[in-house]
């Protein structure tokens, strides 16, 4: 009788550091992705309330392009920095560096508020073709992408 | 069935239970910013369908610049200061033309340079004024371009000589 009573409390304990054990596990499991699930929900939130538009691009020179991007959505783009610029004849976007070496492009402000419109400067290493149809296209970090298509004159 | 298996069972169903519990609490609430965010998106498009500017006439005073402008869509339009106004034109510098292209912010008195007011709101259907102060009066003759964008997107180009 002492024996089966000292048994079933091994089993018991045993049982019991068992299940805490996958607890364990399954709880991180879950948090790890209620975690991920959260974070691409307001990824994906922040995308539908993402809506920025260029709304006026012109060169003020043979090598610099000078946009001004509004945003009209309701979510705010945080670290303009970290945009994607592309800028080229229609068909030949090539990709332009950040504060860098031309060909670059720089931003008047770091963030994009809801009504808020920034000033991009668009610096060329060679100059544009008078005449010529030109396009920019403007990614924010979040992946929501506008254009624009101007002749230069 | 012994006791240890009752104790190891009941404990198991209680974490499934707990786990099912957590993982149905974050569901939902994805569930619901995911919902807010589309329903924000469509009042986005909806008022962005139903927004028309058009450009009536113009004058020009000084280094004043005044465009009449109607509301052709069924938007209330009033959110000024989310407005964007990009204005390039030539500027007359010392009888130098000198190409000019800003950014004008809004206002709501007195307009000074670089920046606009409006005469009213803009209901459907309405008209209303709009003031932009140029820095220096325009070099007479030349080319200009006045962009007005609501806050909701869509805008009006305007293109003349000054």
């Amino acid at each position: 009788m002492a024996s089966e009573i000292i048994s079933e409390s091994i089993m018991v304990i045993a049982t019991i550091v068992l299940v805490g054990v996958l607890a364990g596990a399954l709880f991180y499991t879950v948090s790890t992705m209620s975690t991920s699930m959260a974070s691409y929900t307001v990824l994906q939130s922040q995308r539908l309330t993402t809506d920025v538009q260029i709304v006026y691009a012109t060169n003020t020179s043979s090598t610099q392009i000078v946009a001004y991007v509004q945003n009209v959505g309701e979510s705010t783009v945080f670290n303009l920095g970290s945009s994607q610029v592309y800028f080229g004849p229609q068909g030949g976007l090539q990709q332009l560096g950040f504060n860098s070496v031309a060909p670059s492009w720089t931003t008047s402000s770091s963030t994009l508020s809801p009504g808020q419109t920034v000033k991009l400067t668009l610096t060329l290493s060679s100059p544009l073709t008078q005449g010529q149809y030109y396009t920019i296209m403007f990614v924010t970090p979040t992946g929501y992408q506008t254009e624009y298509t101007f002749q230069v004159t | 069935m012994g006791f240890s298996q009752v104790i190891g069972l009941s404990l198991i169903a209680f974490v499934v239970l707990s786990l099912a519990t957590v993982y149905g609490a974050t569901a939902l609430r994805d569930q619901q910013i995911y919902s807010q965010a589309e329903q924000e998106r469509q009042s986005l498009y909806e008022a962005q369908l139903s927004t028309q500017i058009k450009v009536i006439s113009w004058s020009l005073s000084g280094n004043l610049l005044s465009l009449e402008i109607s509301n052709n869509g069924s938007t209330t339009l009033f959110q000024y200061s989310h407005f964007s106004v990009v204005v390039k034109y030539y500027a007359n510098v010392s009888d130098v033309a000198s190409l000019s292209l800003s950014q004008y912010s809004y206002v709501q008195g007195k307009v000074s340079p670089l920046t606009w007011n409006a005469s009213s709101i803009l209901e459907p259907d309405d008209v209303a004024t709009i003031t932009i102060g140029l820095p220096y009066p325009p070099y007479r003759g030349l080319p200009a371009v006045v962009v007005l964008d609501s806050n909701y997107g869509p805008g009006v180009v305007w293109r003349g000589t000054l």
